[in-house]
Parts: structure tokens; C-alpha cells; sequence
């Protein structure tokens, strides 16, 4: 019996001896190590970004931006928003180079990412944002035609938002930030699940901590909304009053859009009256 | 509208000079801003204006300026820029603003942008991010999630006085400390040691918004010992949602927006009760957007029970500067 557990023994230590620095030397997974040099690499290229503020040549922007959003783009979308967050985020913020050549490289990137697939909301609402640059001086018949692509990114994410909204929220409703387990348990709140010993109390308190979080996500969003949605509403009627005073005058497409896109009349005469107001000055 | 006089830093300048102009507030010469005041008008404290811009060509300057006054312009060629928090509540700060705050950046003169040549925010320095930045002369800043000075720029974007500009230095901090403030009733369970309470958590320093950030606690195992020692070492957990900061106030500070508030308990616990203490010291975190989460105090949740028999104990409860708040076991059934 003792010789039979020495040989199991001696097995294992050397079945051990040969999987061990198997498993140590083995390399990662792949999906790890690509997402660690993926990681690395996407801070580098948004290093060489920040280099640009020491070195303010828009040629060398517009040179990296283009290799470099396009690499990202093809690889992962996460990645590649994030890049170009970035990358518009520099333009819209500094001063460089020509005002002109700088709003329309913005306006480029903005509208690469506008029209690259769907965004999350409050991405969609900043690369939207970054539209309100628009060149001094351009072509008229390009300058109406970017004037309409951007005016219609505005109001569809207008659209966005106003849909986001949930007008019957109710921002009373409890959210709590530790909940407290079952009664029962003669725990404190906020402990652990794993410490409630009763299967059945356990299950009940992991139910109200994800009842809590599934409501606190709700709140977040609506909060946000709540928070922003008035002032983004304000700069799209910015954009547009802007945009549409500017020659060529084409109030006939203007006046198209808005029915288009916005149901209130009240709000389409404001945008439409601003114009008006702008022109006469 | 209230406004807050800048200290003064620079001398007039003259049509088409590059000079700068750095604004800073300072504490003393703030004159306050009052309740619901919708606008922090930024300007220099001095009779004359600093800076001047031309309108279109060197002739409409030379045209407006004053004799007696060298380099004075038409009133309506001067520009200031006018910064003013989405978060403006009464008392707040004007030359501190919280990380990731949010500021609408808007000019004040006696023209139109346009016919000034455009007006332009960018920034100079510190971080941060701009949108909604056109040549109208508004823009929205967002600052940046780390500690910075800034300097945020307004600069006419064309025309002769094409690069002329004023500069406005601000200072963005980090969330420094907070504190529990309870606004329940004392929950007791008769017979047990048990005590609890309901409470709002508040972020400092008072005197900004961090209304742009998002809230957590982090993970903490417990000390505890005596009575309380069968729950030594377990944890309590991060978490699971961030929760948004809500209103800012002056005395307080701003709310983190659970509006069931923090739950500080012990339980329920019977007897045959002992001597005991309970401890977890909790990380307190913010979250700017897109960001990771960053520890900027540590709270105490700490609880004890003395007992004077099996039988009979008083239960108290503390977090975060609130409490200790008592109860004895033969205290009757409360709520909160």
C-alpha cells in the first residue's frame, strides 16, 4: 500500500515536473498578447498626437492622422474612436497652422467617424461637436455642399438625443450606493455576497445589488441627457443659424432639412428667424 | 449679472500688437456672484480697456483711436471673454474649476464677432478639450481629468487684427476630501445590536463642480474583532455602477447622486452579546468620463458593540464624519 502511493507520488511529481515549465513558457493567448501590443501601440500613436503641440505643422497632422486612423479603423472600432476622439480633439482645441485648412481637416475626421457606423450616444454627440469649425475661406460649391452634410449630422444627432430622452424618468426613483442584505443575515450593508452563508438569502441580496446597478445604469443615462441635452440642442441651433447665414444663401434647404428632422415648428421657426436676424446684421 | 473683476496685468495695446494679456482672479477682488447668476463675466478692473482690436483694416483703427487716449478704440472694438460654468452655482469659484468640468466660453463687446474678423477660442496651455469651437467666438470647454493650470485663449481669427487676443488662466483641481451628511431617522431593531442610517455623500472642495465625474467606493476587507470577529477579513465589494455627481453647493460641496442615499448598517445581530469592533476603510473614488477610476481619500466605515451583559448592549455606527450615532439593544423598533 505504501509502494502503490510512493509510485503514484513519483508520478505525479514528474508528470508535474514536465507540465509546470509547459505551462510557465508557454506563450499567452493570443487574443492577450494582441491586445497588450494593440493597447501599447494605440498609446504611441496618440503620443506622436500630443508631440504635434511642440511641433504645430498641420501637413505633418494631416500625414499621421490619414496612416494612422486608417490603421485603426481596419483593426478594432473601439480603438479607432478612441484615436480620432484624440486626433479631432487637437484640432478643434489649438491653434494651428491655417484656420481655414485646419476646420476643414477637422471637418473631415468629424465626418469620417459620423458616417464610419454606429457611435455610442455620447460619442456621437462630441464628434458632432467637433462640426462647428468650418473653413473661412472655401470653394462655394464645396462650402454648400459641406454645409449640408454637416447640417444634417447635426440634426440627425438631434434626432438622437430628443429619442434618448425618456420624458417619463423618474429621477426620484431610489438608487442606493450600498445596498443592504436580507435582514436575516445580521449582515452589514454593503458586504460581499459571498459572506451571506444561506443560499437563498445570498441569491436574494445578489438580486437587489443587480436590480440596483441595472437602475443606477438607467439613472447614469437619463442624468447625462438631462445634464447636456439642452445645451446640445442650443449649438445645433448655433450651427445651423451660423452655417446658413453664410453665403450662398439657401434658406429653401435649410427650411427642407428642419422639416426633415424636427417635428416642433416652434423650433424650426427660431433657427429659421435667426437666420433672418443674422443676415440683416 | 454679477461681475468678477479680473486683477489687472496688462497695459493697452496698441492696433495690430501681438502683446499678451493673462487674466488671473484673485480671491480678494472678487466681488461675488449672485444666486442664479447665469454668467461669469471676465474683465479688467481698470478704466481703460487692455485690449483693443481692430475692426477690419488699419485705417477703421487709426480712424477710432482716441488722441488723448493712445491705442483706445471705439468702444466696439473691444473684446473680453466671458467664461461661465455649466455648473454656476451660487459662491462657486471663478478662477477654480473642478477636473472635467464643463465651461461655455463666450465673448462680450459691443459688435458681432464677424465684424471683428471672428473670434476664436483655443487653448494655450494646461489640456483639456474644446468643441463647439467656430469663429462666432463661443465654444465649450471640457477640462482635462488631472490637476492643470490652463490658459484658454480668445483671439480674432482674421482680418488686420488677424492674432490678436486675451488670455484667461484658470486652475483645475481635483476632488480633495468628502464627508457622509445622515438625513435619515436611526434604524434599530429591538433586542439586537443594530443600528443604521441613511446618508448623502458630498465631495470637496466646496467652491466646484464636479458635476462631469462619476462616484464609486472601492474594495475594502474588514478589521474586526470581538463580537464583530466573525466577519474579519470580509470584504466589502467595489461598486458594481458608478454613480453620477449630482448638485454642488457652496457650504456642502457636491452630492454624489444616489438619491437613496449611502446605507450604513449593521445589521441585525442577536444575542449572547460581547465586546466588539468593526472596521472597513473604504476607498473613495471619481471617475472622469473615459477615464479609470482614482482613489482621492479613504472613508471609515467603523462600527462597535459594548455589551454590559449577554443580554444588553449599545450598538454605534459611524462613516465618514457621520456619527457615531448609538443605540442599545433595549431600544425600541425604529425605521429610517
Amino acid at each position: 500500500m505504501k509502494q502503490k502511493s510512493l509510485l503514484v507520488l513519483q508520478l505525479t511529481t514528474v508528470t508535474l515536473c514536465f507540465l509546470v515549465p509547459l505551462v510557465l513558457f508557454m506563450p499567452a493567448p493570443q487574443s492577450l498578447v494582441f491586445g497588450q501590443t494593440s493597447d501599447k501601440e494605440l498609446n504611441q500613436d496618440i503620443g506622436k498626437l500630443d508631440s504635434f503641440l511642440s511641433n504645430r505643422n498641420l501637413d505633418s497632422i494631416e500625414a499621421t492622422v490619414d496612416k494612422d486612423s486608417a490603421k485603426w479603423r481596419e483593426r478594432d472600432r473601439p480603438s479607432f474612436i478612441i484615436y480620432m476622439t484624440k486626433a479631432c480633439s487637437l484640432l478643434s482645441s489649438y491653434d494651428i497652422g491655417d484656420l481655414s485648412k485646419r476646420a476643414s481637416l477637422l471637418s473631415r475626421y468629424a465626418i469620417s467617424v459620423l458616417t464610419s457606423g454606429n457611435l455610442p450616444l455620447r460619442d456621437h454627440m462630441q464628434f458632432v461637436s467637433f462640426l462647428m469649425l468650418d473653413p473661412l475661406v472655401i470653394d462655394e460649391t464645396a462650402w454648400k455642399t459641406l454645409r449640408q452634410q454637416k447640417a444634417e449630422l447635426w440634426l440627425a444627432a438631434r434626432r438622437r438625443v430628443q429619442s434618448s430622452v425618456d420624458p417619463a424618468f423618474n429621477f426620484n426613483e431610489p438608487i442606493f450606493l450600498n445596498v443592504a442584505p436580507p435582514a436575516a443575515s445580521g449582515l452589514p450593508a454593503g458586504i460581499s455576497p459571498e459572506s451571506v452563508r444561506d443560499p437563498k438569502l445570498r441569491a436574494e441580496y445578489e438580486h437587489a445589488i443587480a436590480e440596483n446597478s441595472a437602475k443606477t445604469r438607467r439613472f447614469n443615462d437619463q442624468y447625462w441627457l438631462k445634464k447636456n441635452a439642452a445645451d446640445f440642442y442650443q449649438n445645433v441651433e448655433r450651427y445651423l443659424v451660423n452655417a446658413y447665414s453664410r453665403s450662398p444663401n439657401d434658406l429653401a434647404e435649410l427650411e427642407r432639412l428642419l422639416s426633415q428632422y424636427i417635428e416642433d415648428n416652434d423650433v424650426r421657426v427660431r433657427i429659421l428667424e435667426g437666420v433672418d436676424k443674422r443676415q440683416l446684421q | 449679472m454679477s461681475v468678477f473683476w479680473l486683477t489687472y496685468s496688462s497695459s493697452l495695446l496698441m492696433c495690430h500688437s501681438n502683446a499678451t494679456s493673462v487674466a488671473t482672479v484673485s480671491a480678494g477682488l472678487v466681488s461675488g456672484i449672485g444666486p442664479g447668476s447665469p454668467t461669469i463675466f471676465a474683465q479688467d478692473n481698470f478704466f481703460e480697456p487692455d485690449f483693443i482690436a481692430c475692426a477690419t483694416s488699419l485705417r477703421d483703427c487709426s480712424l477710432k483711436t482716441n488722441a488723448s487716449r493712445p491705442g483706445g478704440s471705439a468702444p466696439g472694438n473691444v473684446f473680453n471673454g466671458v467664461l461661465t460654468p455649466q455648473d454656476n452655482f451660487s459662491g462657486r469659484s471663478t478662477s477654480r474649476f473642478g477636473i472635467a468640468e464643463v465651461i461655455n466660453l463666450s465673448f462680450n463687446a459691443q459688435t458681432t464677432a464677424a465684424a471683428l474678423g471672428g473670434l476664436q477660442w483655443t487653448i494655450v496651455s494646461g489640456g483639456g478639450t474644446l468643441t463647439n469651437a467656430g469663429t462666432a467666438g463661443t465654444a465649450t470647454y471640457t477640462a482635462p481629468a488631472m490637476a492643470a493650470t490652463v490658459v484658454l485663449r480668445i483671439a480674432v481669427a482674421s482680418g488686420s487684427s488677424q492674432g490678436q487676443h486675451r488670455d484667461y488662466s484658470i486652475a483645475i483641481i481635483t476632488p480633495s476630501g468628502g464627508l457622509e451628511s445622515k438625513f435619515s431617522n436611526v434604524r434599530h431593531k429591538q433586542g439586537d445590536v443594530s443600528v443604521g442610517f441613511l446618508a448623502h455623500i458630498f465631495l470637496e472642495p466646496t467652491d466646484v463642480s464636479f458635476a462631469n465625474l462619476q462616484f464609486a467606493e472601492g474594495s475594502a476587507p474588514a478589521v474586526a474583532s470581538g463580537y464583530f470577529g466573525p466577519l474579519n477579513g470580509h470584504l466589502h465589494p467595489p461598486t458594481s455602477s458608478p454613480v453620477p455627481i449630482g448638485s454642488c453647493d457652496s457650504v456642502i460641496g457636491c452630492e454624489v447622486a444616489a438619491t437613496g442615499g449611502d446605507q450604513i448598517d449593521t445589521g441585525d445581530d442577536p444575542p449572547p452579546f460581547s465586546n466588539g469592533d468593526f472596521l472597513w476603510s473604504i476607498p473613495w473614488q471619481y471617475q472622469a468620463p473615459g477615464g479609470a477610476l482614482t482613489t482621492f481619500t479613504t472613508v471609515n466605515h467603523h462600527s462597535t458593540a459594548v455589551a454590559t451583559s449577554s443580554t444588553a448592549a449599545t450598538a454605534t455606527i459611524e462613516k465618514g464624519g457621520a456619527g457615531p450615532f448609538s443605540k442599545n439593544s433595549s431600544d425600541p423598533t425604529t425605521t429610517y
